[in-house]
């Protein structure tokens, strides 16, 4: 550890010495980094009982007791009463568990303060590296693992659930691959088809990404989505959806199509970037993105932290002139609140309440119940999962609804979306 | 009179989105911009040869008949100023080729960290 790295103030290593030094490691070489994040439960209320230095006094026999127990490759303090320990090779994730559990126990030893004897409470949070990752990103999963094991309890160790992912050699592989698979297109697009039951028609279509990769073959969104969310791929993923969807706007325009909507999904991860207006901005511009058609679509399992500035950044999509939906909406525990809180235009009905709607009275109620609210609500229904056609016959009935499933159509190529809508502009209305 | 821009690339995709996130810096810049392109180390020779000096080239370094880094090596020896970006998945691959390079830019490209290398690059603003 150099000089420089430092902070004067307190004469420890800081957050951007810590990301700076991650960086240093991920080049170096291709072996996995494990970061412990320690989080103190407020010391500053001992300085109320016994002194107001109290905690930096608490602070400093806690580090010492650190360094004298552990033998690591750096400390820093990553925030007041926040600390994170990097080893830079570790051979597996029990490792850093073992690590974890020795500083658990640092803290069920008593720590003097003055004449006192008072005992500090914390929680730790473990994560290994993935190839790819960015630093930053590392850092953030073990602060995770931390908040999420504090829900639980004090003096407890949480290590990142996404761990599990990269036991597989063909994850490890994917990550590697994937910026590649962007780049050279084995990431694609394709169109899922949508059809309003009131104009007889298709007037939309969600746009869903699959990966053909040469030699594994297709890998499923659900295995490779959650693979781009923790790698950060998922930020030029999602600008290339966008560039999809307006590349597919022109093209639509260009046959004389113009009534026509496209649905993008958009993680949570994606819209609280900041540099994700700026991409948007961008594609308005340079895509001829403004004033399309475009819908947002939004996971109703998303619960932010931060409601405001959640709040604002859904806003601000929509003062872009686009739409927001809520996607797989009555399966996820917050729909009520999304509906309450959040400036949404529609609703994706999840295929659970029209699997079988024929034969189930209570799939019946629960989806008239659904739809009911929406429309008292003025939002926009959209259906998921209409598969027969007795299902087709029932979910009809509800009037001004879109729907899509396989029994419309299956997703498509860009090139066979055209030919369908064309067809369908030639029909007589 | 405006810079002149090379971009060396063999994926379409790459080229468009490169061409149109320069003019969009330069638009803001008020400065004007010429942009031409090669797909293969061997067209980005010719075009060195045959055109007048280029400000600046953006090289992918994974090109169907060789490296960028022959495209950096021959651009330099004809022209010690002009400035060179590689654009690579993997920069830290690419060690031993960095002083070929004024600076690396990762792939897939994204926005606002390509806009920020482009104006280093250029040495606008």
């Amino acid at each position: 550890m150099t000089a420089n790295r430092s902070d004067v103030a307190d004469g420890m290593t800081t957050y951007n010495a810590l990301i700076t030094y991650l960086d240093e490691i991920e080049s170096a070489d291709g072996n996995s980094a494990g970061i412990l994040y320690i989080e103190l439960d407020d010391p500053a209320r001992f300085n109320d009982l016994f002194g107001h230095n109290s905690d930096k006094v608490l602070l400093r026999t806690f580090v010492s007791r650190l360094e004298a127990a552990l033998t690591y490759d750096m400390l820093a303090k990553v925030g007041a009463y926040r600390f994170a320990i990097v080893y830079s090779t570790i051979e597996s994730i029990e490792r850093l568990e073992k690590a974890a559990g020795e500083i658990v126990n640092l803290l069920r030893e008593p720590m003097g303060v003055g004449e006192n004897l008072v005992y500090l409470t914390g929680t730790v949070g473990v994560a290994s590296s993935v190839p790819g990752e960015s630093a930053s990103m590392l850092v953030k999963r073990a602060e995770r693992a931390m908040a999420d094991a504090k829900k639980e309890g004090r003096n407890r160790i949480g290590s990142d659930a996404s761990e599990t992912l990269f036991s597989s050699k063909e994850e490890l592989r994917l990550m590697r691959d994937m910026p590649h698979a962007i780049d050279r297109g084995d990431i694609y697009f394709v169109y899922q088809p949508q059809y309003d039951y009131q104009q007889c028609k298709f007037t939309g279509a969600e746009i869903l990404v699959r990966w053909r990769h040469p030699d594994i073959g297709d890998v499923m969104p659900d295995v490779f989505i959650p693979l781009a969310e923790i790698s950060g791929m998922i930020v030029p993923l999602m600008t290339r959806t966008l560039i999809e969807a307006a590349q597919m706007f022109s093209r639509l325009e260009l046959e004389g199509i113009t009534d026509f909507s496209l649905a993008v999904n958009l993680p949570f991860q994606v819209l609280m970037e900041e540099s994700f207006f700026h991409t948007v901005d961008f594609l308005m511009d340079a895509y001829a993105l403004a004033g399309k058609k475009l819908t947002f679509e939004i996971m109703e399992d998303t619960i932010p932290d931060h409601l405001e500035s959640f709040t604002a950044h859904l806003e601000k999509i929509k003062s872009m002139g686009f739409s927001l939906a809520v996607d797989d909406y009555g399966t996820g525990h917050t729909s009520l609140t999304y509906l309450l809180h959040f400036p949404v235009d529609y609703i994706k009905v999840d295929r659970l309440f029209v699997r079988n709607i024929h034969k189930s009275r209570r799939t019946y109620l629960l989806f008239q119940s659904i739809v009911d609210m929406a429309k008292a609500l003025e939002l926009s229904v959209v259906v998921e999962g209409v598969e027969c056609e007795e299902e087709d016959a029932i979910v009809k009935r509800f009037g001004d609804i879109t729907v899509q499933g396989y029994f419309y159509s299956k997703p498509v190529s860009a090139e066979s979306l055209s030919r369908l809508l064309s067809k369908q502009s030639d029909l007589p209305v | 009179m405006g810079k002149r821009v090379l971009i060396v690339d063999d994926v379409r995709f790459n080229i468009e989105f490169e061409t149109k996130l320069i003019k969009n810096v330069m638009v803001g810049f008020k400065e004007q911009v010429t942009i031409e392109e090669a797909h293969s180390v061997s067209e980005a020779m010719k075009m060195i040869d045959a055109n007048e000096a280029y400000d600046a080239m953006i090289i992918d370094m994974n090109l169907p008949d060789g490296s960028g880094v022959e495209i950096a090596k021959y651009a330099r020896q004809k022209d010690e100023s002009v400035r060179l970006a590689a654009l690579t998945i993997y920069p830290n691959e690419y060690e031993k080729e960095r002083p070929y390079f004024d600076l690396f830019m990762k792939k897939p490209i994204m926005v606002e960290p390509f806009k920020q290398n482009l104006i280093r690059l250029l040495r606008i603003g």
